[in-house]
């Protein structure tokens, strides 16, 4: 009967409960930034008049004196991003191009290895390594103490280059090969194929590419906070110590916890909001506007190609040797300690695996802590994420769903101290209002880490589904599938890598983050996570820990254990999902032919 | 001594794949020279190999023997001491598509010359309108040099693509099927053009048009699967009757 089964009114209840399901999954997303826009706000209104804003708007930082200015750390934060920035764009651009044809084409797939690799170093890794490494080295070469401006500035610049490579490749990737043949027949060279015919028509990806290195450096909590000093005064040299926006926000929540300081708190985490902000609109001008006009910025003649060609030589070597230097550090630190006293210290450790007897001084209580983490917030954000990126590419159209696209990528933008933040108003507020008991705990932790993953799982759904060919779409129509039938059963698995990808990214990111757990329950020596409301161990923050607070050698190399462990898991953890991930692309197409 | 490109026993395969295996052909100067076959038989594989342009592509591996003479020199292409780029700048090459440079439809011309041949700012306006000239371009584009060359027709894209490679003051013009995209109009402008030219230049026309190799060749070579190339007599392509045996034969050579 084709009229009954066309007007199948199961088929259509099922439809609408999906879709429900699938606009509240990306209204969640928007709701999150709302909060933490809310919450921003919220606790900055006792500073919406003359004389307290007046006394944040100022150059002293002295809380028991009274005086709450922050201006210090605001110019210390562009400081530090923009000296980075200085640092590291140039670099990914020599970098970039050497990938791209400068240098010879068997070293390119090794240096783009090198890139990806970067990206998945943890970041209290660097702190540590530049803490014990770097920070003498500068010390004893220049003066100071060497937790300075200058050696904040150099990892920073570390931590921002694969962002701003990855940017570049993507872009020369678009325009290159277009232009190789044309470029070739006319008897270029490839050096002058790349300097002056890609790069002038690549204007969009090199402003993109700075401007998300400018934020990555900007919203970097750990680095600042390990490395800079943290003294709350604008620098005058680059051996001055300094204190980023970030590194206050977590150093005024872990010193302090019931004081007026938390109302010029709370505007630091608002300017970083509006930096995050301005970012977000000024890359979505740039991916609207149109192409940048070819601008002619290197000297005609083939000296400027040389130099170029010079200095894209000199990039390609100094980044991984740099690389190599610190991850080289860490083994000879680290490497001794692999075993299982590092785990278990002098807990025989069956006992502490199988009957939880306490370990004391040992890595296992963090381990067993960053586990719960992060699968909780996988458990949280995964199915959320997923569920919100098919909205958003499947569903979501007009204002609304730009809307909603707008707030998921200013989401992922806003720096992660700004979660920990936003965990941390929350108990505030519960402490005030129905819930005095209220304190910072485990399942913050995961919820606020969640948020922070969150953005990672949406854009990578979304983006992998609309890549898909449209053709794919009008065949399943065409074929009679009900629509959400086609979205999970076609469309969803044809996209699974990408998706996968996206949740690779979210959980390397939730393993690795130490700034959102400072600030909402971690604590050390807090033993084997007990339950959802107690405190917690993970193991960033016992790298965090002990590279400030170590008493003896033995407690620093365990420092470098831990984070030997810590980089070991990250790079295994996106090594596995990625061999799933193409595993599962053949199962699908497999599993297609047979159908 | 009057042939300008010898190619004997030519193999090219890109990772592994064989595109030429064992081809060899003799070009004459003044031509035009038409190369045809049916897709596949590796013709633009062929026409690249003069220029060296296949090493551009991933996994590209050339052996056998290019020689041109080119400046009353007779060399090997494919030699130590010969640079690329060298050789490209003395072999012009219009592709299939048009592909002008995102740039104005003057610089599309002059960006080239500055950064290949160092030419002086004169020079360079010199050789631009006398190449738009020669490619029957100059009176169309004269008032619009400063506009985006992508707001030109496609026939006026190729013919922009002509100018500029004849901007180069080339011996040898490669053609790489240069009228496959474009409208009827259009390619009778541009055949006429080529014949035209090809009393100054040696022209080698890729084409896989019948009708278009009968008005361009004078010299005429079909192309077999792997790169057999055989000579034929362009007369074949004046009658229906030939055309159809000529087709016959591209098919048994596939």
């Amino acid at each position: 009967m084709p009229t009954a089964s066309m007007n199948s009114t199961r088929g259509g209840r099922g439809d609408a409960l999906v879709a429900a399901l699938l606009f509240c999954a990306s209204g969640l997303c928007v709701l999150s930034v709302a909060a933490i826009l809310a919450f921003l706000a919220w606790f900055c209104l006792p500073l919406l008049s003359w004389r307290e804003l007046s006394a944040v708007l100022t150059w002293r930082w002295e809380p028991f004196g009274g005086h709450f200015g922050i201006l210090p750390m605001v110019v210390g934060s562009l400081a530090l991003a923009l000296s980075a920035l200085l640092l590291a764009w140039p670099l990914g651009l020599g970098l970039t191009l050497f990938i791209h044809g400068l240098g010879p084409r068997v070293l390119a797939r090794p240096l783009l290895f090198v890139v990806r690799l970067m990206t998945g170093v943890p970041t209290v890794v660097y702190g540590l390594v530049a803490a014990i490494g770097l920070v003498p080295l500068v010390r004893g070469a220049l003066s100071g103490s060497g937790f300075c401006w200058l050696t904040t500035a150099l990892m920073l610049a570390l931590l921002a280059l694969p962002t701003i490579v990855l940017v570049l490749d993507g872009q020369l990737a678009l325009v290159a090969p277009r232009l190789r043949l044309t470029a070739a027949a006319l008897g270029l060279t490839r050096a002058q194929e790349l300097l002056r015919l890609a790069l002038p028509m690549s204007g969009r990806g090199l402003r993109t590419a700075a401007t998300l290195g400018f934020a990555r450096a900007l919203g970097d909590t750990l680095l600042p906070l390990m490395l800079s000093g943290n003294a709350a005064q604008p620098p005058h040299s680059l051996l001055d110590s300094l204190r980023a926006l970030t590194a206050h926000i977590a150093l005024v929540v872990a010193t302090d916890s019931q004081s007026a300081a938390y109302g010029s708190l709370f505007a630091c985490g608002l300017l970083l909001f509006g930096v995050s902000f301005l970012v977000n609109l000024g890359l979505r001008r740039l991916s609207r506007g149109a192409d940048v006009s070819a601008l002619a910025w290197l000297p005609p003649g083939r000296l400027a190609e040389r130099l170029a060609v010079a200095f894209s030589w000199f990039a390609a070597l100094i980044v991984p040797a740099a690389l190599a230097l610190l991850l080289g550090f860490l083994l000879l630190r680290g490497g001794g300690t692999l075993g299982l006293t590092l785990f278990f210290g002098d807990t025989p450790p069956l006992d502490a695996m199988l009957r939880g007897a306490p370990v004391f001084d040992g890595l296992w209580p963090a381990c067993l802590g960053s586990l719960w983490l992060v699968g909780l917030s996988a458990c949280l954000a995964v199915p959320l994420g997923v569920a919100g990126g098919i909205h958003l590419s499947e569903a979501a159209t007009g204002r609304a769903g730009r809307l909603a696209v707008f707030c998921v990528d200013l989401l992922a933008g806003v720096p992660s101290i700004l979660m920990g933040l936003f965990g941390f108003a929350l108990i505030l507020l519960l402490r005030r209002g129905f819930w005095p008991g209220a304190n910072t705990c485990l399942l913050l932790s995961a919820l606020c880490l969640a948020m922070l993953v969150l953005p990672y799982v949406v854009g990578a759904t979304r983006a992998s589904l609309q890549a898909l060919p449209e053709e794919l779409r009008l065949t399943c129509a065409a074929l009679g599938l009900p629509r959400w039938r086609a979205v999970f059963r076609v469309l969803l698995p044809s996209a699974g890598r990408g998706v996968l990808g996206g949740v690779v990214l979210a959980i390397g990111r939730a393993a690795e983050d130490t700034a959102v757990i400072m600030l909402t329950g971690v604590v050390a020596g807090a033993g084997n996570p007990g339950g959802l409301t107690d405190k917690f161990e993970a193991l960033p923050f016992s790298i965090y820990y002990l590279a400030a607070e170590y008493q003896s050698p033995e407690e620093l190399n365990q420092a470098f254990g831990a984070a030997l462990v810590l980089l070991c898991l990250t790079a295994l953890l996106s090594g596995a999902v990625r061999r799933l991930r193409q595993g599962l692309t053949r199962r699908w197409e497999s599993g297609g032919a047979r159908a | 001594m009057t042939s300008i490109v010898e190619i004997a026993n030519l193999h090219v395969s890109f990772g592994g794949r064989e595109v030429l295996r064992g081809a060899s052909m003799t070009v004459e100067r003044g031509g035009p020279t038409v190369l045809i076959g049916r897709s596949g038989t590796g013709k633009t594989t062929l026409l690249r190999a003069v220029n060296r342009l296949n090493e551009c592509l991933p996994g590209c591996v050339t052996t056998g023997s290019v020689r041109l003479t080119l400046g009353g020199e007779n060399f090997d292409a494919y030699a130590q001491g010969v640079r690329p780029e060298e050789l490209r700048r003395r072999v012009g090459m219009v592709f299939q598509t048009p592909n002008p440079l995102p740039v104005s439809v003057y610089r599309n011309i002059a960006l080239p010359l500055s950064l290949a041949l160092n030419l002086s700012a004169a020079d360079i306006r010199g050789r631009a309108e006398r190449a738009l000239t020669e490619a029957g371009l100059w009176d169309e584009v004269k008032d619009r040099l400063d506009q985006p060359a992508v707001t030109l027709s496609g026939g006026q894209q190729q013919r922009l693509c002509l100018a500029r490679a004849l901007a180069y003051r080339p011996e040898l013009l490669l053609l790489d099927e240069p009228t496959a995209s474009l409208d009827q109009r259009s390619v009778r402008v541009v055949e006429d053009l080529l014949l035209d030219l090809a009393g100054r230049y040696t022209v080698l026309v890729v084409s896989h048009n019948l009708r278009q190799a009968g008005r361009l060749a004078r010299r005429l070579f079909v192309l077999g699967e792997g790169g057999a190339a055989r000579e034929a007599d362009p007369a074949m392509l004046t009658s229906a009757v030939d055309r159809e045996a000529l087709a016959a034969l591209l098919d048994e050579m596939t």
